[in-house]
């Protein structure tokens, strides 16, 4: 156990590392002289190289990118170009929160919804219930985020005006209610997923040996579904949130954007559109050091959970 | 021939734990379907024990899984009643049968490693029953688990009450199976092969368990197994099955000392035997296994039988009833009697 | 004594009956399946031929400006209305559905190959190959698809380029696990293991006996990749960083309606509508076919 734990986590750090490195790289590389940027096409060529020095831009490489990482450890990420002179973590920062909440909401609501329909598709398999269930999520999944939010946008702040236009909020409260219908959205998404997995896993689940004994047994048909059938095809479902992390945080990255929400997606597509370098690679890493960490939180967690990996 | 069973006369005369009559379970196999059990009829009094022996596929799990009321759609049981104490199984309820399972019939399986639930522990699955089924408290359903333990012979029952399946060896394991299914003193006991999945050291002693726990609880028993060396260790009678019919039934004794069924002779020559001369040889049955999407007019077992003759394409494959308590389906058993 | 006695007749009647009506029960499912495939194919069909015949249905140019049509709602003469610019809606759908079809074809073709290639690469190999191929996957898995064409596209600028490039970059890890797993299996298969005690050399063995079999679990992951393509195209459109104007797409059209939602809401919902319709097509089709196939679709790890 203990040995699987550690290979997991040198594992985890390899990928942190060459993420860090191919963000670097690609971004630093390729992304044009940020020197140039700042100061414009026309600046002259004195001025460039004095603030290229300023950055560091004329260190080699490698120097660069020990000088980066440190930073990165530390939280120093550098400064915005376009939103000079704040520095990338203070950008970042009180950004986290927003994000935060909205993936925990519409999370929240992907599964009080997907799990105990992903169920009863499973129970009543190949039946009416089944494949309207699934042609519903075939539905739900091929609508774009985006689409999906600027409908409710339409119908429930613009017509009916129950939820707020954009932005997020004030208090604890004001933030839940502007993040409604923003996690529905994103939920439309990610319920289809959860459904589909449950699904699968009840179905391996149901034809189970243990299932036909603990009928054998007498044991009422509720009881052998939502105790003995669910805790074994929870498991599996454990493992596939490492899977919807990334589709979480790139569904949140679009919905911000429509509905205006302070949150670390809209930054990243406001710092696309205005090529603010230090900013992208800041958050890059950020995404996919947080897909690593939940990825290995879930390997954990399902061996801690599954008594037969045990050792 | 009479349509229905009648019990035979018994010198004591024991009641009627379990009556199985005209069963037949149909399961789809493409475009058309399997005739897994024809007709099969049987019956076990309380505290006697019936083994169902034949090949793999010849039904015999199928018919206990029907009797219990595990066929699933698309499979159908199409016909047949099974008594339990007069109440016919077969015509319950969803709610009826799950009263009655646990309680009053009980079954142990085939692989116990796959029919217990590997993330609970074994005393909690057997307190579960305990709970459910008699109503006990926690405190007095764990108590009884204890006990119920130690009857089936788990060492250090007590600090196996948290153990969790894959913890315990194959034999263990069947133990606590069985102690589950014994849990509320069932009449009857139905047993699918209690035994092919473990050691044959431990076999013995599960099967001894078996006819103790049996013989203790008064219970009725019916063993499956492909195992003849089984059957004759615990069974009172024996039914011999072959593509989903019985062809020949009777005391245990008597039906493996003086087959009355082709078919039967053809399983005994293929067994392996102590005092056996070394060097003679196990003889296969001739032919292959029955495609039971398709049997032949007749009866079932006349391709690959010895003593085939015309007359065996239209014969009715009833179990004759010549000799008491000894019937065959042959219809040349008269000859083939030693 | 127990015993087992005479066993009455089965009436025939009953055992016909029964036999028709179970094996009726199983035909059913199956039919499901390919009635699905069926209308998701019918579906795209007559998408796809729309939008191939659009300059001969008589609709108006997709870039007409006619300012006496602003904002009109639906008609028969605008069947999805017009936009701010008197621009026909439905024309302009139809138009971008080339594009947008076309564009998410391509890329999603492009993983493919990519993925089951270095996929079947890594399995059959193993060792080194295997290691170095995986974690090249495993950090391009590590980011958020989205996270990871915006920062592609944030270096090659916005436009078709960063699609093409940025896609299949982060796309083709999906397609090479899959592969890998399926080649694992496929490299015991008996006449993979008969080639190579036959002393045929190692690529022969790859290229003919080994890899032409791994194709089946990417190709029907491809379907649900077309679909989820096709909304990142549009995503990406929607947030001015994907094709640029003035061609046709169909985020793009999603995004000229944001400000008129309330009084002129068809020019963002019917096209999107549509998407989705397209969108469900395509499932509709990759659901049937997984399931006629038989394939084991786990969702992808």
């Amino acid at each position: 156990m203990a040995r699987f734990l550690i290979r997991r986590l040198i594992h985890a750090l390899f990928v942190v590392v060459a993420i860090s490195l191919v963000t670097f790289l690609l971004v630093r590389q390729a992304g044009g002289d940020p020197a140039r940027l700042v100061l414009g096409a026309k600046a002259p060529r004195t001025a460039v190289v004095t603030l290229r020095h300023e950055l560091g831009l004329d260190r080699p490489i490698h120097e660069q990118y020990v000088t980066w990482v440190k930073g990165l450890v530390t939280g120093d990420m550098g400064d915005s170009i376009s939103n000079r002179p704040s520095s990338v973590s203070s950008l970042i920062g009180p950004r986290i929160l927003p994000s935060a909440l909205l993936i925990g909401y519409s999370l929240l609501i992907a599964t009080v919804v997907g799990i105990p329909v992903g169920i009863y598709a499973a129970v009543r398999k190949n039946r009416l219930g089944d494949h309207v269930v699934r042609v519903v999520a075939t539905m739900a999944f091929a609508m774009p985020a985006f689409w999906v939010g600027l409908l409710l946008l339409l119908l429930f702040s613009l017509q009916l005006t129950i939820f707020p236009l954009a932005g997020y909020g004030s208090g604890f409260i004001g933030h839940l209610e502007s993040l409604t219908l923003p996690a529905i959205a994103v939920a439309f998404s990610v319920t289809p997923l959860v459904i589909r997995s449950v699904r699968a896993s009840m179905l391996e689940t149901l034809s189970a040996d243990f299932v036909e004994a603990a009928e054998a047994r007498g044991l009422a048909r509720p009881r052998i579904l939502y105790k003995h059938a669910l805790r074994n095809s929870i498991l599996p479902t454990i493992t596939l949130l490492g899977v919807f992390i990334g589709a979480l945080l790139s569904l949140t990255v679009v919905v911000e954007n429509v509905f205006a929400i302070p949150g670390l997606g809209s930054l990243l597509v406001s710092s696309v559109q205005a090529s603010d370098f230090p900013v992208i690679e800041g958050l890059a890493v950020l995404f996919g050091v947080v897909v690593v960490m939940v990825n290995l939180l879930t390997d954990v967690l399902y061996v801690a959970v599954d008594p037969r990996v045990r050792l | 021939m009479t349509a229905y069973p009648e019990p035979v006369a018994a010198p004591v005369e024991r009641a009627l734990a379990l009556s199985v009559r005209d069963l037949s379970v149909l399961f789809p196999a493409g475009e058309r379907v399997v005739q897994a059990v024809d007709r099969v009829s049987f019956y076990v009094r309380e505290g006697e024990s019936l083994g169902l022996v034949g090949e793999s596929g010849c039904g015999k799990s199928a018919t206990l899984r029907a009797v219990m009321g595990l066929i699933k759609p698309p499979a159908e049981v199409i016909s047949g009643v099974a008594e339990l104490h007069g109440r016919d199984l077969l015509a319950m309820t969803a709610a009826e049968r799950r009263a009655v399972r646990g309680r009053s019939i009980s079954m142990v399986f085939q692989d116990p490693g796959m029919s217990l639930n590997p993330v609970f522990p074994i005393g909690e699955q057997l307190a579960e029953v305990l709970r459910v089924k008699l109503d006990l408290d926690r405190t007095d359903a764990r108590a009884r688990a204890l006990e119920l333990l130690e009857r089936v012979g788990i060492p250090a029952a007590k600090d196996r009450l948290g153990s969790y399946p894959h913890e315990l060896s194959g034999g263990m394991r069947q133990r606590v199976m069985i102690a589950i299914a014994i849990a509320c003193s069932p009449t009857v006991l139905l047993a699918d092969e209690p035994t092919t999945a473990l050691d044959v050291t431990i076999q013995d002693q599960v099967l001894r368990l078996l006819a103790g726990l049996q013989a203790e609880l008064g219970m009725a028993m019916v063993l499956v197994s492909h195992d003849l060396g089984v059957i004759a260790q615990v069974c009172d009678t024996v039914a011999v099955m072959y593509a989903g019919r019985v062809v020949e039934y009777g005391p245990v004794r008597e039906v493996l000392e003086a087959p009355r069924h082709p078919y039967t002779q053809a399983l005994l020559r293929a067994e392996p035997t102590v005092d056996a001369d070394a060097q003679s040889r196990l003889e296969a049955i001739d032919g292959q296994p029955p495609d039971l999407t398709g049997l032949p007019a007749g009866c079932s077992f006349a391709p690959r039988c010895a003593f085939r003759i015309d007359a065996c394409g239209g014969a009715s494959m009833d179990l004759d009833r010549t000799w008491p308590e000894h019937g065959s389906a042959c219809i040349r058993a008269e000859e083939t009697r030693p | 004594m127990s015993a087992v006695t005479a066993q009455a007749r089965l009436p025939q009647e009953l055992l016909a009956a029964a036999t028709r009506r179970i094996v009726r029960r199983g035909q059913r499912e199956r039919k499901w399946a390919r009635v699905i495939v069926a209308v998701g194919a019918a579906i795209l069909a007559v998408v796809l031929v729309l939008s191939l015949v659009r300059p001969w249905l008589g609709l108006p140019s997709p870039y007409l400006q006619d300012f006496a049509q602003v904002q009109r709602p639906p008609s028969l003469a605008h069947p999805f209305g017009t936009d701010n610019l008197g621009r026909d809606v439905f024309s302009r759908t139809l138009a971008a559905s080339r594009l947008d079809l076309g564009v998410a074809f391509a890329v999603t073709g492009t993983s493919l190959v990519i993925g089951l290639v270095f996929g079947a690469l890594a399995g059959f190999f193993g060792g080194v190959v295997d290691t170095v191929i995986m974690r090249c996957a495993d950090v391009c898995l590590a980011f958020p698809f989205l996270v990871l064409v915006l920062v592609i596209i944030s270096i090659t600028g916005p436009g078709l380029k960063g699609v093409f490039i940025g896609v299949p970059l982060a796309g083709w890890a999906v397609y090479a696990r899959l592969t890998r797993a399926e080649m694992l299996v496929v490299r015991e298969r008996e006449w993979v293991l008969a080639a190579r005690t036959l002393g045929f050399p190692t690529w022969r063995v790859f290229a003919r006996h080994a890899a032409p079999h791994v194709w089946r679990p990417a190709v029907t992951y491809s379907l649900a990749d077309f679909v989820l393509n096709i909304i990142l195209l549009a995503t990406l459109s929607y947030l001015g960083v994907g094709a640029q104007p003035p061609r046709p797409e169909w985020g793009a059209l999603i995004a000229d309606g944001q400000i008129h939602l309330l009084d002129a809401w068809w020019i963002t919902t019917l096209p999107g509508l549509f998407v989705v319709v397209v969108g469900v097509a395509i499932s509709l089709i990759g659901d049937g076919v997984a399931e006629l196939s038989g394939t084991d679709m786990k969702v992808v790890a």
